[in-house]
């Protein structure tokens, strides 16, 4: 049950076994210089060709009113149901808040987003009270009293989400009802008044789950064109069409650096080292964790700077413009981190949800059901599938970030300008399979 | 294809002659870690002080495992393993507890009084 709990102890995946990380990361390299080699030499992810395929009758369903309000509504009363057992719910680890906070939310955003797109803004319940209070006040829920600065860009998510993973992975007392409250409280009073400030182009730019579910949506195959309708189009276009915002680096560096750490804290020296500290425990994680973020966000833009580039363009626009193919290394290495945990932890939220305020109470019907635990029967499987996702994450960056710099680079500065953004892309894979399989 | 072109495609197949030795090379599905199999261990608790400090042994499935623990006061262990969390009870003094895993995976052995991990069980 206390497998949430970050902190001390959980139960864990067996490390991946060494063939499988020599395995995939020989794959990683030998694809990345195939694609290197023999990949297309214009770029063709912006062309109008590749814009996707309408699908009028499915986006004039998502489209309608009904269709958006009753996905609010749902998303809604999902919140109110967990609020409830937050406030009124008992401080056991048997409060389903803990499993929906960290499971269902921050882990289930990846799924549900590469399987809906960006589905966080659909469903978000401050959105939902931002929009009620326009709708109250007659104003536009979209506009505030201010414009939202451009400038800032993503950076307020990437503080935000760095709260979100302080929280999680450093903060001591993160299993306990009252510190999770005070944080879900402090979020949404936040993005209630950054709503009213700048109305939801706010939530667009800070709101940590709603920015880290549209930046993996944008790995699924549901995409607008340029009119505005719903087409289905190749992931790697979808990526390719984000818009480049300041701050994006620093999210996927947040993201990326984060679950490397967590990965990083379990393995067993570093276990043994922290808890051979007299003192200062949480002070060395919290360094550990800047670093690891720092490093993923500095190697990346060293990299991407590191190429000729055509007179007049400056160089450190660079980073921002390839930040988009770190998306789906971080993917890719997030499934890995948290697939049997997504899997058992999401059983184990169904099973709670049913008892919101601890009495025994069966509301759902599913109190009574039983973990599954297929998935850490089988290691081989769950190893394999890790790898898989590790490999294919780094593929689908490897061709984003090609895409980016044929259009990107001057002719002459196009394969070599690669090499450095794949040594680092490389290295980013194997360092990810080398946590896996030493923690 | 120019010369370069060739000689990266060269490197890609070196790359991948590579990969398949690396893939096909060593068989079998020993997980990752290292440490021999035992069947038994000492978890010695002094004031705020537990040994092995969070070490990792290995055990084997389904095998009965002997845990001797060795504490100054009562307390309990908490295993948090799969499909079951358990909970060994001890007194102050020498005490021997026979544990049993059901499924693979790194599980914990943590003293919550001490907020430490004693022991990683690493079951295969």
């Amino acid at each position: 049950m206390d497998y949430l709990a970050h902190g001390v102890g959980g139960a864990k995946d067996l490390p991946l076994p060494a063939e499988y990380a020599v395995a995939g990361a020989s794959a990683a390299l030998a694809i990345s210089f195939i694609v290197l080699a023999l990949a297309w030499r214009t770029p063709r992810f912006r062309k109008p060709e590749y814009d996707g395929t309408p699908v009028p009758r499915i986006g004039a369903l998502v489209d309608s009113t009904w269709f958006r309000g009753v996905v609010r509504a749902l998303g809604f009363a999902f919140f109110v149901y967990v609020a409830a057992a937050a406030v009124f719910g008992k401080d056991l680890l048997i409060n389903p808040v803990f499993y929906v906070f960290y499971v269902v939310l921050w882990v289930g955003i990846v799924p549900a987003s590469l399987l809906f797109g960006p589905f966080y803004k659909a469903v978000s319940p401050v959105r939902t009270i931002n929009l009620g209070i326009a709708r109250l006040a007659g104003t536009d829920p979209d506009r505030g009293l201010f414009t939202y600065p451009a400038r800032l860009g993503y950076w307020p998510a990437a503080l935000t989400l760095f709260a979100f993973v302080w929280f999680e992975l450093i903060y001591p007392f993160n299993a306990e009802l009252g510190p999770l409250r005070l944080w879900c409280a402090v979020y949404v009073a936040a993005m209630l008044v950054g709503g009213a400030l700048f109305g939801s182009t706010f939530h667009e730019h800070a709101d940590p789950f709603e920015v880290f579910s549209t930046l993996v949506g944008r790995l699924s195959v549901w995409g607008r064109n340029a009119a505005g309708d719903l087409v289905v189009r190749n992931p790697l276009v979808n990526l390719d069409r984000m818009p480049t915002r300041p701050g994006l680096l620093a999210v996927c560096a947040v993201l990326l650096g984060s679950t490397a750490f967590d990965s990083f804290k379990e393995a067993n020296t570093w276990l043994r080292f922290t808890q051979g500290l007299d003192s200062g425990i949480n002070t060395v994680n919290l360094l550990a964790l800047i670093g690891f973020i720092v490093a993923v966000g500095l190697l990346f833009a060293v990299a991407a700077m590191l190429t000729g580039v055509a007179d007049g363009y400056r160089r450190t626009a660079l980073p921002g413009d390839f930040a988009h193919s770190l998306v789906p290394i971080l993917v890719g290495y997030t499934v890995a981190h948290y697939l049997s945990y997504f899997v058992e932890g999401g059983q184990q939220a169904l099973i709670l949800l049913s008892d919101p305020f601890s009495t025994g109470a069966n509301l759902l019907g599913t109190a009574n059901w039983e973990i599954n635990y297929w998935l850490s029967y089988h290691p081989t499987f769950l190893a394999t599938t890790k790898v898989l996702g590790v490999v294919i994450g780094h593929v689908v960056a490897v061709v984003a970030a090609h895409d980016r710099a044929i259009a990107l680079l001057p002719r002459r500065h196009q394969l070599t300008g690669q090499l450095s953004m794949l040594v680092v892309m490389v290295g980013f894979t194997v360092g990810g399979l080398l946590l896996l399989f030493s923690s | 294809m120019s010369r370069s072109h060739r000689s990266s495609v060269g490197l890609v197949l070196a790359l991948v002659a590579l990969l398949c030795l690396a893939a096909c090379g060593s068989g079998g599905d020993s997980p990752g870690g290292t440490s021999e199999v035992v069947d038994t261990i000492t978890v010695t608790i002094s004031g705020d002080d537990i040994e092995p400090n969070g070490k990792r042994i290995a055990v084997e499935r389904g095998a009965p495992f002997l845990l001797k623990i060795d504490s100054d006061v009562a307390g309990e262990l908490h295993i948090h393993a799969k499909p079951q969390e358990m909970t060994v009870a001890f007194e102050a003094g020498q005490s021997e507890h026979t544990i049993t895993f059901d499924a693979p995976g790194i599980f914990p052995a943590e003293s919550h009084a001490h907020n430490k991990v004693a022991l990683q069980f690493e079951v295969r």
